[in-house]
């Protein structure tokens, strides 16, 4: 490399935000394969957690492993709010207005399996504001939907 | 070749490697892989071959032999097969736009080391690293290598054909293989021989004989899809309603629109978003660093291409002020190719050619520098720097994105019956539940981060490659 300076110095300037960037994937990459990638923790989510994140996937594994989907789980602070809450995975995928997992939870019997939470999960939706949420909870059990009903804040 | 080529070539390594390392474990694409996989399992070669030469509207038919091709070969390691092959394509056009450069010099590596940013970085390539196949860009990638060599040879003339028969039956944009032939050759550059591009010509010429007088694929449908216009995306039925009558206007809006998204980032797929964001609010950082680094370098290459002067006639044309002109042709007949649509992905031929022609840029800049008085060369590389640096953090933003890519095509699989279903194709053959159930059950077992959780503050720096 005999360029003459400044012509040598100003090449390496110039080219030193790339020569940064291969350093930083040097390194990262070697943390990666060890499984200890600080900018992407290998970071473990509940099942409550992946309801609320989108995490489709994942709740479908859970429940095709049978993980029960009626417990409440924890949701770490900050995900949700300030605070860390302990919710099912149907309150967290409400209260994130997440249809896609709502339909599933239902799809996989959710609703039918524990109906005493139904009322509490359409009021939750209405307050919410959901509008694709309440008719899918309301289509998984008519009968407890229209005895729901009763309650002004679920009609 | 001289130490900085060596240099060109590593730093080229440890990127790819880096962006590699983050493609494994990215789920295949389930709405642009299944349906093919289904095909090939069911279709023997032949008769695929047979039936995307008698398509309507489109020639595709080495398109559907890729997917062909890899299926036999996995042998049920899908996921070894096609996204294996997808990151060895992606390797092998980082380093053949790195030989098209051909780095000798400080200056050139310098230029070298921006291009490779600019390409990584750039939203074409992003696109199209999670989406697939890339087999047409790393075609055009080669097509430079070779038009831009130093001498002829034998291997190089027959390569450039068969590269070109390759490319034109992959894809309508594979025609541009050609067009970087021709241009090289128009602007002096003797890379492949006079009897190799006449056969590259002959070949060309003979792709629209077949296509419109022997074939029926003739001309694409008048609107094949969804495309944006202005500040939103219109549908096929929009589209008819607004240009039935009058369809050269929306083409017209669909190649500036596609020579627009590769010089400023902006519109992206013929929708102009930084636009409406900047009016009605929700800018991201992400989007300012896109636009402001890509109209730099844009900027950059128009003042390269400026004071481009030389004596002697096009054989005399300098290598660098070549490349960057066959860049720029390379990126206009993208666009006019790209004409029914606007996709940000069709134009991923032309985002290479554009961090082509941005390394000669620099490493014009770098040498001009170097003459400068310090204050003056002080103030041309710290802009060089900041440039440079935005294109970094989109180079980051790109396995930023990938990662956040694996996270939603997996949950993609995990409905992937019920899009079947919805797409008018539920399966019913045994082997072919079969496969969808392997496919989907490779692609949930990855065990792939919620970007959400792992890196809430993320997205707003380095975006998802998509508004």
């Amino acid at each position: 490399m005999s360029a003459p300076t400044p012509l040598r110095g100003v090449a390496l300037v110039a080219g030193l935000p790339a020569l940064v960037l291969a350093a930083a994937t040097v390194v990262l990459s070697g943390l990666g394969l060890a499984g200890a990638n600080p900018l992407w923790p290998r970071t473990e989510v509940t099942f409550s957690e992946a309801a609320a994140a989108r995490d489709k996937a994942s709740v479908m594994q859970w429940l095709d492993e049978g993980r029960d989907p009626y417990r409440r789980y924890r949701i770490r602070a900050g995900l949700l709010g300030e605070d860390a809450l302990d919710l099912t995975p149907m309150e967290a995928a409400i209260r994130e207005n997440r249809d896609e997992i709502v339909a599933l939870l239902l799809e996989r019997g959710s609703a039918t399996a524990n109906a005493a939470g139904l009322c509490g999960w359409l009021r939750q939706a209405i307050e919410r504001g959901s509008e694709a949420i309440p008719p899918m909870l309301r289509a998984a059990d008519p009968d407890r939907a229209a005895a729901c009903a009763s309650a002004p804040e679920t009609r | 070749m001289t130490s900085w080529t060596v240099a060109a070539y590593a730093l080229a390594a440890v990127l790819v490697t880096g962006i590699a390392l983050c493609m494994w474990g990215v789920p295949l694409p389930l709405t642009d892989n299944l349906l093919l996989i289904l095909d090939a399992q069911r279709t023997s070669l032949a008769d695929g071959l047979r039936t995307a030469f008698l398509d309507r509207g489109v020639l595709r038919p080495f398109y559907w032999a890729h997917y062909k091709v890899l299926y036999e070969l996995s042998a049920g390691r899908y996921y070894l097969a096609f996204q294996g092959v997808h990151v060895l394509l992606f390797a092998a056009t980082v380093l053949l736009s790195v030989a098209a450069l051909r780095v000798r010099s400080a200056a050139e590596w310098a230029g070298a080391a921006t291009a490779l940013l600019v390409l990584l970085g750039l939203h074409t390539f992003g696109n199209l690293l999670r989406e697939q196949p890339i087999l047409v860009v790393t075609c055009s990638a080669l097509a430079f290598a070779l038009a831009f060599a130093e001498t002829p040879s034998r291997w190089r003339d027959g390569l450039a054909v068969v590269n070109l028969i390759v490319a034109m039956f992959i894809v309508e944009i594979g025609l541009l293989v050609w067009v970087v032939h021709a241009g090289a050759w128009l602007c002096g550059r003797r890379g492949v021989s006079r009897r190799a591009l006449a056969a590259l010509s002959a070949a060309f010429i003979a792709y629209f004989a077949l296509r419109f007088l022997v074939l029926r694929a003739g001309a694409p449908d008048m609107f094949p899809r969804d495309t944006g216009y202005g500040f939103s995306i219109l549908g096929v039925d929009d589209l008819e309603r607004a240009f039935g009558t009058q369809p050269l206007v929306l083409y017209t809006y669909n190649v500036m629109a596609s020579v627009g998204s590769v010089l400023f980032s902006e519109p992206r797929g013929g929708v102009f978003e930084f636009m409406s964001r900047f009016e009605r609010g929700g800018l991201r950082p992400w989007m300012w660093i896109s636009v402001m680094s890509s109209a730099a370098t844009t900027a950059a290459i128009a003042w390269f291409l400026a004071r481009s002067r030389w004596r002697g006639g096009v054989a005399a044309m300098p290598r660098a002020q070549a490349l960057a002109i066959v860049a720029g042709l390379v990126i206009v007949a993208n666009a006019v190719i790209s004409y029914p649509y606007s996709r940000d992905v069709t134009m991923s031929p032309a985002g290479l050619a554009y961090a082509l022609a941005a390394g000669v840029a620099v490493s014009a800049l770098v040498e001009r520098a170097a003459l400068m008085r310090a204050p003056a060369r002080a103030v041309l590389v710290a802009l060089l720097v900041v440039v440079s640096s935005a294109w970094a953090v989109r180079t980051v933003g790109l396995t930023y994105s990938l990662r956040t890519t694996a996270f939603v095509l997996r949950n993609d699989w995990a409905g992937a019956d019920a899009w079947l279903r919805a797409v008018g194709r539920p399966q019913t053959d045994p082997r072919a539940l079969a496969l969808v159930r392997v496919l989907r059950q490779q692609a949930l077992d990855f065990r792939v981060t919620n970007p959400v959780v792992a890196q809430p503050f993320a997205e707003a720096w380095l975006g998802t490659g998509v508004y």
